[in-house]
C-alpha cells in the first residue's frame, strides 16, 4: 500500500515534463515539427512525408479523426489556439464556413501559380487573399457494385428522386452532411437538383430517404469501407450496393492491380457535385513557416500525380498527370449538380437544419 | 472564521471551471420547442434507451441478486468481485469485448459459420447496456437484501404466508428503495449514453441526446443547438439524480441493517436451478472481456503476444499517436485527476452531508453524466482576457485533466458521504476537551477516520480517469491522446490492416488489467456494508 | 483543582430552556448533577466544558472568565457516555493524545495513568477490543493525562451493567480524592448520585430545583419533587412521610391494600394503595408487613413527617 503514493508523485512528475499547459505566447519547443489536422480517409501515404523531411527537415505529425466536416468544426472550435499547423481537407463548400470563422492564414506560395484559377476561386479570402490552396478535385458521386446488381438482376436508378424510393432507398449508404464534406456536397447537389421541382423539395428528397430504410453513415471511411458492398474493411458490415463516393473510386481496384473494378459511377442528372480539397495554414498555428513549407511541397508535379493516385483524385497543377484507369473506369459525370457560393453561404444553415429535420424522425 | 477558507477554494475552482463554462455554454440555448420533431425524437430515443437498459438490467440482474443476497456459499465473495468487473470497466473495452465477440469477425460468428447483424443495430447497444448495468442492479439489490433482516420473512412464515406471498408482501417492499435506486442509475447510464451508441450502434439513427449535442457541437459546430439539446438533457438527469438521491437516503433509512452472517443462509436444493442461471449470467457478463484479451492473442501471427509487443514499439503510424504515449498520457491523467478530484469530493460531500437530497443531487449525478456538456463548455469559454493577461487552455492537456476531475469528483462524493455522515461527533468533542485546535483535530482525527473511503475515492477517480472517452475526443490533441482515444480510433479504422483489431484488443486488456488492478485494490479496502459504492 | 463559579448561565435551543443558573462548585469539591432526561444537566456539563456557549451569564474557573473561550482553550476534561475513544489508535496513543496536542512528552504520564485505572500493559491494545468497563477506565485515564483542573463525566457509566458500574465508581471516588480534582458528574442515577456526590444538585426541566449535601437532602427534601426523585420520602396529602416511618397493619376492614412485598435481605419493602388510590412506599424489619392483596390499616410516625412546603 505503501507503493501508491510513491506511484502517484512519479506519474505526477512525468506529467509536468512534457504536458505543461500552454499559453499562446510560448515560442514553440519544437519548430523543426509540422502538425497536420485531416479527416480519418487520408489517403497520403508515409513516404511522401518521408519525402518531405529528408527535403526540409521538417517532421510530419498527422492527427486524423472524422471527416473533413468535423475536422473544420474543430479548427472552428480551437480558434486561437489551434491543434495544428496546416488543414487539409476543405472543399469548395466547406470553405465558407472556414472563411466565416477566420481559420485560415491566407499563403499563396509560388508553387500555386501553376493551379489554375477556377480551382483557386473559391478558397479566396478578402483582398483576394489565398485561404486554402488547393491540393486536388473530384467529383462526389454515386458509385453502385456492379457485381452486386448482376447478381440481383436489378435494373439501375435513372433519377436521383428514385435513390429516396422503396427500391433503392434500403440499398444505399451516403455520408451525413453534417460530419463528411461528400455528405455535404450531395445535400448541396440535392438541393440543386431539386429546386425547381414543384412539389418536391430536398427536403422531402430526404425524408422519404430515411423513411424508406435509406442508410447515412458519420463518414466516408465508415460508408464506403464498412458498409459498400465492395468496402475493404474487413469486419464491416458489406450490406448496400449503393454508396456515396467519388467518380474516381471505380478505378481503384485496376489502379493498385487488385483485378478488375468491382463497382461503377452511377451518373444520374445533378446527383453529383463538383470538389476542390484544399489545405490551409491555421491562423496562429504554432509553425506557420513549416506549414507553408509543407504546401508547396504539394504543389510539386511528382507529389500531386502521387498524391493524385493515393487519394483517387484528379491534381490540380497543370502538367500533373491523372491516373490512366480513371479514362476506362472512371469518365467525369455528364451534369453535376452546382450552387453559386454565395448562395451556399447564405443558405447552408438552413440546409443542414432541413436536412436534419427531414431524416431526425428516425 | 471556522472553515470559510477551505470552503473558498474548492468553491472557486469549481465556480470557475464548472459553473462559468457550463453557464456560458448553455446560455446559447434556446427553446428545445423551437428545434421541431427532430430534438423531440432525440429526447425520445433517449428515454427509451434509458428504460429499455434499466428493464434489461433489473430482468438480468434480479436472479444474481437473489443468488448473492440470500445464500452463503463457497466462492460467494469471488462471484460478487467478478459481477462487478464489467461495469468498471472503460466503455471502449466492453464495445469492443463485443465486438470480437458478436461482431463481424467475432468468435461467435467463427463458432456458427455465418454472419448475423450485430454492429450497427440497436440490439448490440442493447447488449452492452445490459452487460454495464446488471451488475448494477446485483450489487445495489444484492447488498442491500443481503443486510436484510431474514427474521421478517420467518415471522411471516409463521403466520402462514408461502414463499411467493414472502417475496411479494415482505421482501420486495423492503427492497424497493434499492431496486429503484439501481433502476434509476440504469435508466440514466442508458439515458446519457454516448460511447456505447458511437462504438456499437447507428450514430445517426440511434442518437441519443449526448450524441446528438456532440455532432452537432463538433460535428457541425452548430453551438445554439448543440446546447439547447444539452439544456434539455441536463434537466432531465437531474430529476433523475433527484430522484436517486431521494432513494438512496430512503434505502439507508429503512431499517437497521443486519450482519451479512445473520441475513445468508446456505443453497438449498431447491435453489440449485435459479443459482445455475445465476451463474449463467454471471459468466456470459464476462465473456466480451475474455473475448477481448482472447482476441489480443489471436494475431495474424498465429497465438502470442506478438499484437503487444506491437503495441508497446509502435511508433505510431502516420494516422495515430503511439500507443505507448497513449498510455503514459492515461496514467498521467489519472494521477492527477485523483490529486484533483480527491480533495473536492471531499469537501463536497462535507458540503453535502450537511444538506437534504436536493444539493445532494446538484452537486453529485449531473455532473459525472455529461462529459460532453463539459467539454464544450469548457472549449467555449476560453481564452480569457484579464487586462493585459490572457489565459487559453484550449492548448493544453491541463483541459483534458480538468474534464476528468470535474466528472470523477462526484463519485468521490459519495463515496466519502456516507461515512461522513456516519461519523461520531463525540470524537471531535472530546479532542476538543483535550486541548486539540481545530487543524489539530483535521489532521490526527478527522483525517485518519476517513482515510479508507477518501482512498476508495481516489480509487474511483482514477479508474473514471482511465475510461474517459468522450472529453478526449471532443478535446482531441496529440498531447491528449489517452488509451480509449486511441481504441476508439483503432475500432473505426477501416483499412484492411489484420493487426489493426488485435492491437486495438491488445490495448483494451492493458486498460483491463490496469482497471483490474485498481479496482483489486478497491475491494481490499472498504468494509461490506450495505448500500452505495 | 479549581473553583468553578456559574452566574446566571442560560442556553436556549428550538425545543429546550436552560434557565439562568447561578452554581458555586468549590474546589476539590464532587458535584453530581441529579435529574430526569431533559432536565438540562447534560446541557449545563457542556457549557461547563466549553462545547456551547451560554447566551447568558458567565462563566468562571478559578475566579478567570472563561466563558468566551473555547473547550480547546478552558483545560477542562470531559469523560463521556460511550468513551468517545479514538478508534484509529491504541490505548497508549489515546490516553497521550491530550499531551501530544500541547507537544509534551507523554510515555511516563501514559503509564502513570494505566496503573492508575488498573489497566498497566494495556498500551498496545486496539479500542475496538476493549470491553465497556475498560473502554471507560481508559477514557478517564484519557481525560486525566494534561492534569485538568476540572474533570467532568456525561453519565460515564450508563452503558456498564451493574456490578460493573458498582466498581467503577469506586474507582471514579478514589482516583478523585487521590489527585484533589474538582469533578461534576452527571446522572440520572439516584443511587449513584448518593454514593458519589459531595454535593447533589437536583435539576428538572432546565432550572435547579435544590442543591446541597444529599443527606441533607435526603433528610429534608424541601420540595416534592426532590423527595420523590431521591426515594426520600412519600407526598401523601402534603406531607412529607419517609417510608421507614409507614405502619401497616392487617384488617379486614381496613381501605388499604398491600399491592407488593419485596424481601431485600435485612429489611422489607411494601406498595402500599391507600383509600384514595394513590399508592406509597413502605420500609420495615422483616416481618413487617401483610402478604400481597391483603386489606389493611396504613398509619404513620407523626414525629418524623414533615409539612410539605412546596
Amino acid at each position: 500500500m505503501r507503493i501508491l503514493p510513491l506511484l502517484l508523485v512519479a506519474l505526477l512528475l512525468a506529467g509536468c515534463s512534457t504536458s505543461a499547459p500552454r499559453t499562446a505566447s510560448t515560442t514553440p519547443a519544437a519548430s523543426n515539427e509540422v502538425t497536420l489536422l485531416t479527416y480519418s480517409a487520408f489517403g497520403l501515404n508515409k513516404s511522401i512525408f518521408d519525402d518531405f523531411t529528408n527535403l526540409t527537415g521538417y517532421k510530419v505529425t498527422v492527427l486524423a479523426q472524422g471527416d473533413a466536416g468535423e475536422v473544420v468544426s474543430r479548427a472552428i472550435a480551437s480558434k486561437d489556439a489551434p491543434v495544428a499547423d496546416a488543414l487539409f481537407g476543405v472543399d469548395n463548400a466547406l470553405i465558407h464556413r472556414a472563411r466565416e470563422a477566420g481559420i485560415f492564414q491566407p499563403y499563396e506560395g509560388r508553387a500555386s501559380a501553376y493551379v489554375a484559377e477556377r480551382y483557386k476561386a473559391p478558397f479566396r479570402g478578402d483582398n483576394d487573399t489565398l485561404l486554402a490552396t488547393p491540393f486536388d478535385y473530384g467529383y462526389v458521386e454515386l458509385n453502385y457494385d456492379t457485381q452486386w446488381f448482376h447478381d440481383h438482376n436489378l435494373s439501375l436508378p435513372t433519377d436521383l428522386r428514385q435513390i429516396a424510393g422503396a427500391t433503392y432507398a434500403p440499398l444505399t449508404v451516403v455520408e451525413s452532411p453534417q460530419t463528411s464534406s461528400p455528405g455535404f456536397a450531395f445535400l448541396l447537389a440535392t438541393v440543386a437538383r431539386f429546386n425547381g421541382t414543384p412539389g418536391y423539395s430536398y427536403k422531402d428528397f430526404w425524408s422519404d430517404y430515411a423513411k424508406n430504410g435509406g442508410k447515412v453513415a458519420t463518414s466516408w471511411d465508415q460508408a464506403y469501407g464498412d458498409v459498400f458492398t465492395q468496402g475493404y474493411d474487413t469486419t464491416g458490415s458489406h450490406d448496400r450496393p449503393i454508396v456515396l463516393s467519388y467518380s474516381t473510386s471505380p478505378a481503384y481496384n485496376p489502379m493498385n492491380g487488385y483485378g478488375n473494378a468491382t463497382s461503377a459511377d452511377l451518373d444520374v442528372r445533378q446527383g453529383s457535385w463538383f470538389q476542390v480539397e484544399a489545405i490551409g495554414v491555421l491562423a496562429h498555428a504554432k509553425n506557420p513557416k513549416g506549414a507553408e513549407a509543407l504546401i508547396d511541397y504539394l504543389m510539386a508535379t511528382d507529389v500531386q500525380e502521387k498524391g493524385a493516385f493515393q487519394q483517387v483524385e484528379y491534381p490540380v497543377v497543370a502538367g500533373a498527370n491523372a491516373p490512366d484507369a480513371y479514362l476506362t473506369y472512371a469518365p467525369e459525370p455528364l451534369e453535376p449538380a452546382y450552387l453559386p457560393g454565395d448562395q451556399v453561404d447564405a443558405h447552408r444553415e438552413e440546409w443542414l437544419a432541413g436536412w436534419r429535420d427531414a431524416t431526425g424522425q428516425a | 472564521m471556522r472553515r470559510s477558507w477551505t470552503w473558498l477554494l474548492p468553491a472557486a475552482f469549481l465556480l470557475v471551471f464548472l459553473a462559468w463554462p457550463l453557464l456560458s455554454f448553455l446560455r446559447l440555448a434556446g427553446p428545445p420547442a423551437a428545434l421541431g420533431p427532430w430534438a423531440r425524437g432525440r429526447l425520445a430515443a433517449s428515454l427509451q434507451l434509458g428504460a429499455l437498459t434499466a428493464l434489461l438490467a433489473l430482468l438480468f440482474g434480479m436472479p444474481l441478486a437473489w443468488l448473492l443476497g440470500r445464500h452463503r456459499f463457497r466462492g460467494r465473495k469471488l462471484l460478487r468481485a467478478l459481477v462487478t468487473v464489467p461495469f468498471v470497466m472503460p466503455v471502449v473495452v466492453v464495445a469492443g469485448g463485443l465486438l470480437a465477440l458478436l461482431g463481424p469477425r467475432g468468435y461467435a460468428l467463427r463458432l456458427l459459420g455465418h454472419g448475423f447483424p450485430f454492429a450497427g443495430t440497436y440490439a448490440a447497444l442493447l447488449v452492452a447496456h445490459a452487460v454495464y448495468n446488471v451488475p448494477l442492479v446485483v450489487r445495489l439489490v444484492g447488498d442491500a437484501w443481503a443486510h436484510l433482516d431474514p427474521r421478517l420473512e420467518d415471522a411471516a412464515a409463521t403466520l402462514g404466508a408461502g414463499p411467493w406471498t414472502r417475496l411479494r408482501r415482505v421482501t420486495l417492499p423492503r427492497l424497493a428503495p434499492a431496486l429503484a435506486a439501481a433502476a434509476t442509475l440504469a435508466f440514466l447510464f442508458g439515458f446519457t449514453a454516448f460511447g456505447t451508441v458511437l462504438l456499437l450502434a447507428d450514430p445517426v439513427k440511434h442518437a441519443t441526446l449526448e450524441v446528438a449535442v456532440y455532432t452537432e457541437g463538433i460535428g457541425v459546430f452548430d453551438l445554439p443547438v448543440a446546447a439547447t439539446l444539452a439544456l434539455l438533457q441536463l434537466v432531465f438527469t437531474f430529476l433523475a439524480a433527484l430522484a436517486y438521491a431521494w432513494l438512496e437516503r430512503r434505502a439507508a433509512a429503512q431499517e437497521r441493517p443486519v450482519d451479512e452472517a445473520t441475513a445468508l443462509a446456505p443453497l438449498s436444493a431447491a435453489s440449485r436451478p435459479l443459482a445455475a442461471l445465476g451463474f449463467l449470467v454471471a459468466a456470459l457478463l464476462l465473456l466480451p472481456l475474455l473475448a477481448a484479451a482472447v482476441r489480443a492473442l489471436d494475431t495474424p501471427a498465429g497465438w502470442g503476444l506478438d499484437a503487444f509487443l506491437r503495441v508497446f514499439h509502435d511508433q505510431g503510424a502516420l494516422l495515430y499517436v503511439p500507443p505507448l504515449r497513449a498510455l503514459r498520457n492515461s496514467l498521467v491523467f489519472a494521477a492527477w485527476t485523483v490529486v484533483l478530484a480527491v480533495p473536492l469530493g471531499a469537501l463536497a460531500a462535507r458540503a453535502a452531508a450537511r444538506s437534504g437530497p436536493l444539493v445532494d443531487a446538484a452537486w453529485m449525478l449531473p455532473l459525472g453524466a455529461s462529459a460532453v456538456t463539459l467539454s464544450l463548455g469548457l472549449l467555449v469559454v476560453f481564452p480569457w482576457r484579464v487586462g493585459p493577461w490572457s489565459l487559453d487552455l484550449r492548448a493544453s492537456a491541463a483541459l483534458l485533466v480538468l474534464v476528468h476531475a470535474l466528472v470523477a469528483f462526484p463519485f468521490v462524493a459519495r463515496a466519502v458521504t456516507g461515512p461522513l455522515r456516519a461519523r461520531d461527533p463525540a470524537l471531535g468533542e472530546a479532542a476538543r476537551t483535550l486541548g486539540a485546535a481545530r487543524w489539530q483535530r483535521l489532521l490526527w482525527i478527522d483525517l485518519p477516520l476517513l482515510s479508507p473511503a477518501l482512498l476508495v475515492g481516489a480509487v474511483l477517480a482514477a479508474s473514471v480517469s482511465l475510461g474517459e472517452f468522450a472529453g478526449a475526443l471532443i478535446l482531441l490533441r496529440p498531447e491528449n491522446a489517452t488509451v480509449p482515444a486511441e481504441m476508439f480510433r483503432y475500432l473505426g479504422e477501416t483499412k484492411p490492416d489484420p493487426w489493426l483489431f488485435p492491437e486495438a484488443m491488445a490495448l483494451a486488456t492493458l486498460l483491463m488489467l490496469l482497471d483490474v488492478a485498481v479496482f483489486a485494490a478497491l475491494e481490499r479496502l472498504r468494509p461490506g456494508r450495505a448500500g452505495g459504492f | 483543582m479549581a473553583r468553578i463559579d456559574l452566574q446566571g448561565v442560560a442556553r436556549t435551543y428550538d425545543d429546550f430552556a436552560l434557565q439562568p443558573t447561578t452554581l458555586s462548585l468549590p474546589d476539590r469539591s464532587f458535584t453530581v448533577l441529579l435529574g430526569p432526561s431533559g432536565s438540562g444537566k447534560s446541557t449545563l456539563l457542556r457549557l461547563v466544558a466549553g462545547l456551547e456557549r451560554p447566551d447568558a451569564g458567565r462563566i468562571l474557573l478559578n475566579g478567570r472568565d472563561v466563558t468566551e473561550a473555547p473547550a480547546e482553550a478552558r483545560g477542562v476534561g470531559l469523560v463521556f457516555q460511550e468513551g468517545a475513544l479514538f478508534p484509529h489508535l491504541d490505548v497508549a496513543a489515546n490516553v497521550a493524545f491530550g499531551l501530544r496536542v500541547r507537544g509534551e512528552p507523554a510515555r511516563e504520564r501514559v503509564e502513570e495513568l494505566l496503573r492508575l485505572v488498573g489497566l498497566e500493559g494495556f498500551g498496545k491494545r486496539r479500542v475496538a477490543r476493549l470491553s465497556g468497563g475498560e473502554r471507560q477506565r481508559v477514557a478517564l485515564a484519557r481525560a486525566l493525562a494534561p492534569r485538568p483542573a476540572v474533570v467532568l463525566y456525561d453519565e460515564p457509566l450508563a452503558s456498564l451493567d451493574r456490578a460493573l458500574r458498582e466498581d467503577l465508581r469506586e474507582a471514579l471516588r478514589r482516583i478523585h480524592d487521590e489527585a484533589g480534582l474538582t469533578s461534576v458528574l452527571v446522572t440520572h442515577d439516584r443511587d449513584e448520585a448518593l454514593a458519589l456526590a459531595d454535593r447533589l444538585v437536583l435539576m428538572r426541566e432546565g432550572a435547579v430545583v435544590e442543591e446541597g449535601e444529599p443527606r441533607a437532602l435526603f433528610r429534608g427534601p424541601r420540595t416534592a419533587f426532590t423527595a420523590r426523585f431521591l426515594g426520600a420520602a412519600n407526598v401523601v396529602d402534603g406531607w412529607l412521610v419517609p417510608p421507614d416511618a409507614v405502619r401497616v397493619e392487617a384488617d379486614p376492614q381496613g381501605d388499604a391494600r398491600v399491592v407488593a412485598r419485596r424481601f431485600a435481605g435485612f429489611h422489607e419493602e411494601a406498595r402500599v394503595r391507600l383509600a384514595s388510590g394513590q399508592e406509597i412506599d413502605a420500609r420495615g424489619p422483616v416481618g413487617s408487613f401483610p402478604a400481597p392483596g391483603s386489606p389493611c390499616r396504613v398509619a404513620w410516625d407523626l414525629a418524623r413527617a414533615k409539612r410539605l412546603s412546596a
